[in-house]
């Protein structure tokens, strides 16, 4: 944890307090971020962030897409304590990846609490995501409950995330979803961290998936931010329990490579790539018609790019929209934005 | 008062003579407790001895989720008179008067003006009078809206009487829609959908506004917490010839707000429990609604010449939706972000807001400044 902290507090100072989707997406999630959003997945986190409040930019959830949220963090003495609106977590909604369609139903007006502390050297974290909904109307009940708890310490750290509930039920069809998250990371030293994730998940009756990752970032100190590469090797099985017993397998190697630094004193300018590389395939028999071949991975070679924009304790962040279009004009500059506050 | 008086010298300064409605939006539902501004003195007129001199022009969609999408334009000055303020406005209609009228094919108020008058004893003191009136013989149209509005702070409380004297209008071009007007109060969170029968245009059908007033207070329980309490109720009755209806709805919000002071500006969060009920008499058509919104949001300078501001409201816990008695439905999404910006240029105040906030997410230039207001502070 001592170096997450030290990367936290040089990501305070060198590039201070970006937080949002849109960061996230710039630097393709990798796994050494800490962020406003990473404390979802990584709720100790909060230990290494200062108070903030956070606006992301968007319209209310729609039926089948999460979208605005926001919410703040504050120190409580020696702890931290946060509250925040709008973050969906529903695995039922999407289905699990790869093949399950989902009920396309996102859970409603979800929020989350949040409370992390210091024991020594030892930061903590938990978590608690809730929705319920009940459209008697549609009909349409919604449930979902998850808990996460997650620790910190020197060089390494943890987590567990616990799927409580996450169930759906139209009157005719009962949704039941389950799942747990096992992670971990450990800093060999100030630059090379390696980590491992355990994703469980499973639709009653449906599908059980597991997808496992090993990874490992490379990341180094340039002037006003910082340089990274790495690469995570991630097998996902998914067997169907529903029809015909067929299985679905990938194995992937994604190459990921990054860069945040301070372009100017008020803004900073982000950007990745992602590709596959060398091994990675992929065999769909999840139907379980039999004599699926296992293919490689396609084209799947993805740049993402934004900035924030410093405004004293202020920050507007957003993707350069034009990274996939190839444009960067009025009509596409900032997207996915958000404004935070660090107090 | 203090806290008003606080953020009043905040808003004169730090972040100088805000007032648009454009900042009411980014600020969220609660920006009426929290900040003092030349539209919240639209509820208590006595905010004007909070405020300096000023010049306010608003251009841009409705703020508050008029049926009318178009742009109402609206403007005003505010000028002291000795210790006293006098100010007059043109343009500021009444949310409920307009949509209703709206909906049922009736002239909407039309050049409505304001005359704004306030001043100072042992606590801060306000009223106001508008007006609005129009005959279009060649269409056998006419309407006439009167209200009033009083109000008072002083230390440590702040207190509002918004009342209507009368409302009326004649001559119908027809029922053009089915959607009840937004919620009365400044927060539309919940429309009632109603299908009202077809009708053609008729000169003889009539408008009558009934019962129509808003009354709500803030008490500030520490410098930093407010809890406060609004009632609305309002109503129309419509007689076409052939169809008759009584419209009435009222909406009750109490809350609390938390509001932390910045180095140069203010967070702010709360909860409010509101119930909102509809009812049409003659067809005995009937919606309730409850919700517990919880709003966060903040106003802070972001440069010397650039305030921004932005809130987040969602429904939590509590919260349902019935119509004519059938089953609750819980609340659906409705996590609404908003964002806007103030430019100071030295007396002047352009604000707006960020239209992608709400909308798409994106700050381009399809989205930069919207429902713009311009302010000159003397």
């Amino acid at each position: 944890m001592k170096n997450t902290l030290v990367i936290a507090a040089a990501l305070l100072m060198a590039a201070p307090a970006m937080a949002s989707k849109a960061r996230t997406a710039a630097l393709s999630g990798v796994a050494t971020l800490v962020d406003t959003q990473t404390i979802f997945a990584s709720p100790e986190h909060l230990t290494a962030l200062g108070d903030w409040a956070t606006f992301e930019f968007g319209t209310a959830g729609t039926a089948t897409a999460n979208g605005a949220e926001g919410g703040f963090a504050r120190s409580h003495g020696d702890s931290k304590y946060g509250f925040y609106l709008g973050h969906g977590e529903s695995i039922v909604t999407a289905g699990y990846p790869p093949l399950l369609a989902g009920s396309g139903n996102i859970e409603q007006n979800p929020f989350n609490v949040f409370y992390a502390s210091k024991a020594g050297d030892l930061a903590w974290g938990l978590n608690l995501h809730y929705a319920n909904s009940d459209v008697k109307t549609a009909p349409l009940k919604k449930n979902v409950t998850t808990l996460t708890a997650g620790f910190g310490s020197g060089a390494w750290d943890a987590g567990i995330s616990f799927r409580a509930t996450d169930m759906e039920d139209d009157g005719t069809t009962k949704v039941e979803g389950s799942g747990m998250r096992l992670d971990g990371g450990y800093w060999f030293d100030e630059s090379l961290y390696g980590y491992a994730a355990y994703d469980s998940a499973a639709i009653k009756d449906a599908a059980d998936s597991s997808t496992i990752t090993l990874g490992v970032v490379k990341e180094e100190k340039v002037e006003g931010g910082k340089f990274f590469y790495g690469a995570a090797y991630e097998m996902a099985t998914l067997k169907n329990k529903a029809t015909g017993g067929g299985k679905y397998e990938s194995s992937s190697l994604p190459f990921i490579v990054g860069v945040e630094a301070d372009a100017a004193t008020w803004l900073v300018l982000r950007g990745s790539v992602t590709q596959n590389v060398l091994l990675g395939s992929e065999k769909d028999d999840f139907a379980g018609a039999g004599g699926a071949e296992s293919d490689t991975l396609a084209n799947n070679t993805t740049v993402a790019a934004g900035a924030g924009l410093k405004f004293g304790k202020l920050t507007v962040d957003g993707t350069l929209a034009g990274s996939t279009t190839g444009d960067i004009d009025g009509n596409s500059l900032l997207s996915t934005a958000s404004m935070t506050y660090n107090f | 008062m203090k806290k008003l008086l606080v953020l009043a010298a905040i808003a004169s300064f730090a972040s100088p003579a805000f007032a648009s409605k454009a900042r009411m939006t980014a600020l969220g539902p609660v920006a009426p407790v929290v900040v003092v501004d030349a539209q919240t003195a639209f509820d208590n007129p006595s905010h004007l001895m909070l405020l300096g001199d000023y010049v306010t022009l608003e251009s841009g969609n409705d703020v508050m989720g008029l049926a009318d999408t178009t742009p109402d334009a609206e403007g005003g000055f505010v000028t002291s008179m000795g210790d006293n303020k006098f100010g007059f406005y043109v343009g500021r209609k009444s949310e409920f008067t307009d949509g209703a009228r709206k909906l049922f094919g009736f002239l909407q108020q039309e050049n409505a003006l304001e005359f704004q008058y306030a001043g100072k004893t042992t606590m801060n003191w306000g009223a106001a009078l508008n007006y609005s009136a129009s005959d279009k013989k060649t269409s056998e149209q006419k309407q006439t809206a009167i209200g009033g509005r009083v109000g008072a702070n002083a230390e440590g409380w702040d207190a509002f009487l918004v009342f209507g004297l009368g409302s009326s209008a004649d001559g119908s071009s027809g029922i053009a829609g089915n959607t009840m007007p937004a919620n009365p109060n400044g927060t539309p969170l919940y429309q009632f959908v109603q299908s009202l029968p077809a009708a053609a245009a008729n000169a003889d059908a009539t408008y009558k506004g009934t019962t129509g007033f808003k009354v709500g207070g803030e008490y500030e329980t520490s410098e930093s917490t407010s809890v406060y309490g609004i009632y609305y109720m309002d109503g129309a009755k419509v007689d076409d010839g052939t169809t008759e209806l009584n419209i009435e709805q009222s909406q009750l919000d109490i809350g609390v707000v938390e509001s932390v002071k910045l180095d140069a500006g203010q967070f702010f969060y709360g909860v409010a429990y509101q119930m909102f009920t509809f009812k049409e008499k003659e067809t005995d058509t009937k919606a309730e609604a409850t919700f517990l919104p919880f709003t966060m949001g903040m106003e802070v300078d972001a440069t010397s010449w650039m305030v921004a501001r932005t809130s987040v409201t969602q429904n939590v816990l509590l919260g349902s939706t019935k119509q004519n008695g059938g089953d609750a439905d819980s609340i659906g999404n409705n996590t609404t972000v908003a964002a806007g910006l103030g430019l100071k240029f030295n007396k002047f105040v352009l604000d707006g807001v960020l239209a992608g906030s709400n909308t798409s997410g994106n700050i381009d230039m399809n989205d930069f400044m919207t429902q713009v207001g311009l302010t000159y502070n003397f």
